[in-house]
This record gives C-alpha cells, structure tokens and sequence, in this order.
C-alpha cells in the first residue's frame, strides 16, 4: 500500500484545503493553498519514513522508491493547486461555461455573454490580483513591472508556444487545421 | 528502482513526438490529441515490458518489470501527464494575466495605463477564442446565432461549481 502514498498525500491535501477554506475565508487564497500541500506532503514523507523497515524492498532500492512517490506527489499536488483549484479560480472557458449552464437550453448570444463577462472584467481582475501580489505596480495612473518572477514565468510559456505551436502566441500559430486529434 | 528513471524517459519521449506532431499537424480537439498521443506511449511501453518480461531478456533488466516498481513507473508517468496538461492549457490559450505582465515589461518604464490595456486587450482577443474552443471541443454548441452548453459542458461545469461550493467560495473568472 506504499504506493498509494501519492494519492493519500493528495487526498490530504484536497481535505486540508477545503477545511481551511470553510474555517477560515478570510485567509489568503495562497496560504490555504501552501497549508494544503504541505499536509499532503506530511502524508507522504510520514509513510515514506516507514517505507525502508517494511521489508518490502532491498536495501539499496530503500530510498528510490520514496523518491519516486514524492516526486509523484509533487506532480499530483501541482495538478490540483494549478489545474484544478485555479481553474476554477480564473480560467475563462469554465466561467464561459458556467455562465452558458445558468442561461440553460435557450444558451446566449454573443451579446448576452459579453454583457456577463468581457474582457474588461477579465483585465480589471487580473490587474487587480497583480498589484496585490506584488507583480505590478501604480505610478501616475499607469502599470509597471514590480515582481520578476512571474514574468520570467511569462517568458518560460513563451519559449513553450515557441516550441510547440512555432510562434509566441496563439494569435500568430493560426488555426489547428482540423477538428479530428 | 527503475521507474525513477523510466517515467520520466518516457514522458519526454511522448513529449519529443507531440513537438514533431503539433509542429507540422495541430489537432484541434488538442485535450483529446494529448491524452491519445501520451497513454497511447504508455500502452506501447507496457506491451514492450510485458514481453520483455516473457522473454526474460538480459536487456531488460533496469526496467520496471516487477509489480511494485511497474505500479510506481505508472504513477509517477501519469502524474507527469497530468501536471504537463495543466500547463499546456498556458501554451495552448494565451493567459491574460502573461500577456498583459509581457505587455506591460515590453513599454519599459514608462507602463501602461487600463485604457491602452484594454485596447490591446478586447473581446476578441479575450473572451471570443475561448468560446470557439468550447465549440472545438464539444462542450458547447453554436445554434443560430446562440451558444448552447452541451452534455459534456454541462457535466463539467457542475463539477467545478460544487467543487466551488465545497470550498466556500463565489464565482470565479
């Protein structure tokens, strides 16, 4: 059952942030986040620790495999905070959908949706989340670059696009030709 | 220990062949393309474990052929998987919060203020490409002139707006 430890380490992760979220709203999204992952990560160094005197390996395989199963974790952890936590956070094609599920069979126009959600919205939240993390800042009514960190991220995704589709953004790799994958 | 080097060689192997496939043909239900083109890898390296296996080749010894070693191999893989599709949507759809942070840097000193970022920011830029994946991609459909979720739309938004609920938070977006 040690190879499970990934999954209870997630499973961890996923209890401990719902509670901190329900107990504690006014905390901020980050830390519950940080909070979380460490308790999972707590679930898996705990059985990692006992993994070596199970028996169930040799002694030179003793700590590979909990290296394995942590990395495993990471991997799981990232997923969830990124992928899943995130998303629902701030990803557009889930608000879009939510806003199209609300609407129901008679779904909406263009208009309808853009008067719900658009891209001033969309601007406005992220600058307001950038200035409060530290990102960006105000002078004279205008935005500038604060942090590195996330825009050395913002170039890393750059380099991906690079690589992946050839151009640096979605807008110059043109249409995916055909709808069949 | 073998699946600590296996999982990862074999990602990268998947990963190798999508820049050569996406290079010269992007699918455009490109979700449904990765998960065929990166459990089809680990389908093809199990049957390869499994007849190595059989055949007791000498080859194979640093392998993940025993069960326990085979178990985390999988894991770790499908972990990786999953953490590189979470990333792929930011390669994939430009994510607002990098394009205005590289818009931002690209003016220097002087940044921007909201009225140029919105200029270079609209509708069409934001919002109208990720309604066109929601059709790409089946959760969605374009009747008439309206958007209308479809079946698969609808289950996961549900799941994302308890997911919300549990948590004990509000709309996100």
């Amino acid at each position: 059952m040690f190879v499970l430890s990934p999954l209870a380490g997630l499973g961890a992760c996923v209890a401990v942030h719902v509670v901190v979220s329900r107990v504690a709203p006014a905390l901020p999204r980050a830390w519950g986040v940080i909070a979380s992952v460490l308790a999972g990560a707590g679930v898996v160094v705990a059985q990692a620790l006992r993994f070596p005197h199970a028996g169930a390996a040799g002694p030179a395989d003793g700590w590979g495999y909990p290296l394995a199963w942590g990395l495993t974790y990471l991997a799981l952890a990232y997923t969830y905070v990124f992928g899943f936590f995130n998303v629902s956070e701030t990803a557009r094609r889930l608000r879009l959908l939510v806003e199209l599920l609300d609407a129901g069979p008679r779904g909406l126009s263009l208009d309808e949706i853009l008067g719900a959600y658009n891209a001033r919205m969309i601007v406005e939240a992220r600058l307001r989340r950038m200035l409060a993390g530290g990102q960006l800042a105000r002078a004279d009514g205008r935005y500038v670059i604060r942090g590195a960190l996330v825009l050395s991220l913002a170039k890393l995704l750059v380099m991906g696009k690079l690589v992946l589709l050839g151009a640096p953004s979605e807008f110059g790799a043109g249409s995916p030709p055909s709808r069949q994958a | 220990m073998s699946a600590l080097a296996a999982a990862p060689a074999l990602f990268l192997f998947a990963f190798a062949a999508q820049v050569v496939i996406w290079r010269r043909r992007r699918p455009r239900a490109q979700y449904a393309g990765l998960l065929r083109l990166y459990l089809g890898a680990l389908a093809v390296a199990t049957a390869g474990l499994v007849v190595a296996r059989l055949a007791r080749l000498e080859a194979a010894r640093g392998l993940p052929l025993e069960p326990l070693d085979y178990a985390t191999f999988v894991q770790f893989y499908v972990a990786l998987v999953l953490a590189f599709g979470t990333t792929y949507s930011a390669v994939q759809a430009d994510s607002p919060t990098m394009s205005i942070l590289l818009a931002v840097a690209a003016a220097g000193g002087r940044g921007l203020g909201l009225a140029e970022l919105l200029d270079r920011f609209p509708d069409r830029v934001l919002v109208v490409p990720r309604l066109d994946d929601l059709v790409a991609g089946g959760l969605a459909r374009l009747r008439d002139g309206r958007y209308v979720i479809g079946p698969r739309g609808v289950l996961l938004a549900r799941t994302f707006v308890v997911f919300r609920r549990v948590l004990g938070m509000e709309r996100g977006g």
